[in-house]
């Protein structure tokens, strides 16, 4: 590669690197390259020149600022693309496109001019791999496929962006890339500004091929370089929103290229043309390196060769040392050595001399278990002012028949008379109503009333025994002198 | 001598073919439910349910006789309540039974006819029946009622208002009995 070739590549990647705040722009998501689109979301009319057109589900038109902004960016982008174009073409020849009209649209073409750098929208985030005034090592550099527009199919493809998180590398220079078109129009609608984007200067490949095309149809096209796999270095957070952005996660000690977990940011369909872009964070917890340190733990002690050794090391105290931290476990057949050497005996079965004499033992009698409870609780000692409290006999618990004994006299006539004692728990053979047996019956217990105002009592039940009718009549007539006749 | 038997067969008869009711072969005689009775005599007024009751117990009181025949003045306690339960029973007034308290005779009830209406329709059977049975000028006093429950008190007429008037002073009646037996004058 000879020196010039090498000098006017660089200039081409420096100024592509300047358009690179420009693509920021077309990062939203919902773009898609298509033709020139004539009217406003008409893009059917549209030569079969690529450009960069919002899908028709997203936010269609740019806030007013930025509209402003991009229009007057609209003749230095061209000239610029063309400038791009020129030069491409003297590199390698490319057949003329389609002529394409640049929409009215709002929209923002891409360019490498100074000029246009300097009326671009403020971009902070977004800077050429090797500029030095980058404000982080990062550096995004955006890189938009995109295919042709039919004219009949419109927003058939739809362009991929893939971003990669690489960390800083050694700065070395950035390979050369190769503008394969002309002409570049993006079209610009979606409102909300992409993420921020950096991609490391020095590892940051190529990221737009641009195709010639004729001047008269500034237009470009942005393809993936088969050899040269786009990358976006991503540092910042993915959107919260559900972006179509696609990213690919590269391994920076190893480069190799991770595949993020399905999210739920892809919303790929089937039977859709467009491509579905998502990202994801990389997996740095999953990459890092596993590797745990050994735990810290003590020796284990040295084993003795032998059962002398092993007491001679005990009796020394030489060896003896607390072990500060828990030795480490060991797993596995212990040592055939010293101590441990002494094969044990492997038969199952024990041998004569380890069961000795065997005696055989009397049959079981049928004597009852006597169980020694042992001697008897000592009591404690009371103090002189200490009482006993009452023992409590279990709800369960029969009465003895002592305190059955004292209890009064009418208790237990009520008890018989009502029977109680003999329907619910009568012995066959037992004629004591009241035994311990059937302790469980229940007991009415009766509060005798007061005697008050015996003298009237006595003089009824006086009076009735006095007085036994005979007939009908007979108390049919006392009961009518009654009151004032009876006296 | 036997005391002759309450006897209840052939007491009610029902004639299909001529759609008659006759009660001991004593004329036709109405099936009245009782709540339509009672409804319709206290609609009359007392005078007149006095006196409703009154016709039905010289009846009962005739068949009292017709039942103990010439034995009726000899007649023990349980052998007249047996006669006149069962006419009564026969009416659908409940059943009898006798309370002697002291002297006091005390009939009582069970299943009477509730109310002040029904009260006062089986005091007037009542008093009809024992003056024609009995020939005695008898004042029945509702001693005490219940649900279910009906003590009435046999007591001359002179005493029977001063009954009422001690049962409206809201004097137990166990109080009122116990009066009744106390000499005049230490009634308080």
């Amino acid at each position: 590669m000879n020196t010039d070739r090498i000098q006017r590549l660089n200039s081409l990647l420096e100024r592509i690197k300047r358009n690179a705040a420009l693509p920021k722009q077309l990062l939203g998501k919902g773009l898609v390259l298509s033709g020139a689109q004539a009217p406003r979301g008409d893009v059917s009319a549209g030569p079969s020149v690529p450009s960069a057109a919002p899908l028709p589900h997203t936010r269609p038109i740019a806030p007013k600022t930025e509209v402003a902004a991009e229009s007057s960016l609209r003749p230095a982008a061209e000239s610029i693309f063309r400038a791009a174009a020129e030069s491409a073409l003297r590199s390698q020849p490319v057949p003329p496109a389609q002529p394409a009209q640049v929409p009215p649209s709002p929209s923002i073409s891409s360019a490498n001019l100074p000029q246009a750098q300097a009326e671009a929208p403020p971009s902070p985030s977004i800077s050429s791999a090797n500029l030095p005034q980058a404000h982080s090592p990062m550096v995004a550099i955006p890189s938009v496929s995109g295919a042709s527009w039919d004219g009949r199919k419109p927003r058939q493809r739809v362009a991929t962006m893939i971003g990669v998180a690489v960390p800083p590398p050694p700065k070395e220079e950035a390979p050369i890339e190769e503008i394969e078109a002309d002409e570049v129009e993006l079209v610009h609608a979606a409102s909300s500004p992409p993420a921020p984007m950096l991609v490391d200067a020095a590892s940051a490949p190529p990221a737009l091929t641009l195709d010639n095309a004729p001047s008269s149809q500034p237009t470009i096209t942005l393809d993936d370089a088969p050899d040269s796999q786009p990358e976006l270095t991503l540092d910042s957070t993915p959107p919260t929103e559900a972006s179509p952005i696609e990213a690919s996660l590269i391994n920076a000690g190893t480069g190799q290229r991770v595949e993020p977990p399905l999210s739920q940011t892809e919303t790929k369909k089937p039977d859709s043309d467009v491509d579905n872009l998502s990202w994801s964070e990389p997996p740095a917890e999953d990459l890092a390196p596993t590797v745990q340190p050994p735990p810290d733990s003590s020796r284990r002690p040295r084993i003795a060769g032998s059962i002398d050794e092993a007491l001679a090391e005990v009796t020394d105290g030489t060896e003896l040392e607390i072990p500060l931290k828990t030795p480490p476990p060991e797993s596995g057949k212990q040592p055939a050595e010293g101590a441990y050497a002494t094969s044990m005996p492997s038969a199952a079965v024990p041998t004569a001399e380890q069961l000795g004499d065997t005696l055989d033992l009397e049959e079981p009698t049928v004597a009852k278990l006597e169980l020694d409870l042992g001697q008897a609780k000592s009591e404690p000692v009371k103090e002189e002012l200490e009482l006993d409290l009452p023992q409590q006999a279990h709800i369960l618990e029969p009465p003895a028949s002592e305190h059955r004994a004292h209890q009064p006299s009418h208790i237990q006539e009520i008890a018989v008379e009502s029977g109680i004692g003999v329907t619910v728990a009568s012995v066959p053979g037992d004629d004591t109503l009241l035994s311990d047996s059937k302790s469980l019956q229940l007991q009415p217990e009766v509060t005798l009333r007061k005697a008050t105002d015996r003298a009237l009592a006595v003089e009824l039940l006086q009076s009735a025994r006095d007085f036994a009718p005979q007939s009908f009549v007979e108390l049919l007539d006392a009961s009518l002198k009654l009151g004032g006749n009876s006296g | 001598m036997t005391e002759p038997r309450f006897d209840p067969s052939s007491a009610l008869k029902l004639d299909f073919d001529q759609g008659q009711v006759t009660l001991r072969g004593q004329g036709p005689c109405l099936v009245v439910p009782k709540g339509a009775l009672l409804d319709l005599l206290s609609n009359a007024g007392d005078d007149a349910t006095r006196n409703f009751g009154q016709q039905l117990g010289v009846e009962v009181g005739r068949r009292v006789v017709d039942g103990l025949g010439s034995t009726i003045d000899k007649a023990s306690i349980e052998g007249f309540v047996e006669h006149l339960g069962g006419e009564l029973a026969l009416l659908g007034l409940g059943t009898l039974s006798v309370e002697r308290w002291g002297r006091a005779l005390v009939l009582v009830l069970n299943g009477a006819p509730a109310g002040e209406t029904g009260v006062s329709l089986v005091s007037a059977v009542i008093g009809g029946a024992l003056q024609r049975a009995l020939s005695r000028d008898t004042m029945v006093v509702d001693l005490m009622k219940s649900d279910s429950t009906l003590r009435l008190l046999l007591v001359s007429r002179a005493t029977g208002a001063e009954v009422k008037q001690w049962l409206a002073e809201q004097v137990p009646w166990g109080s009122v009995l116990t009066r009744l037996h106390t000499p005049q004058g230490n009634a308080s």
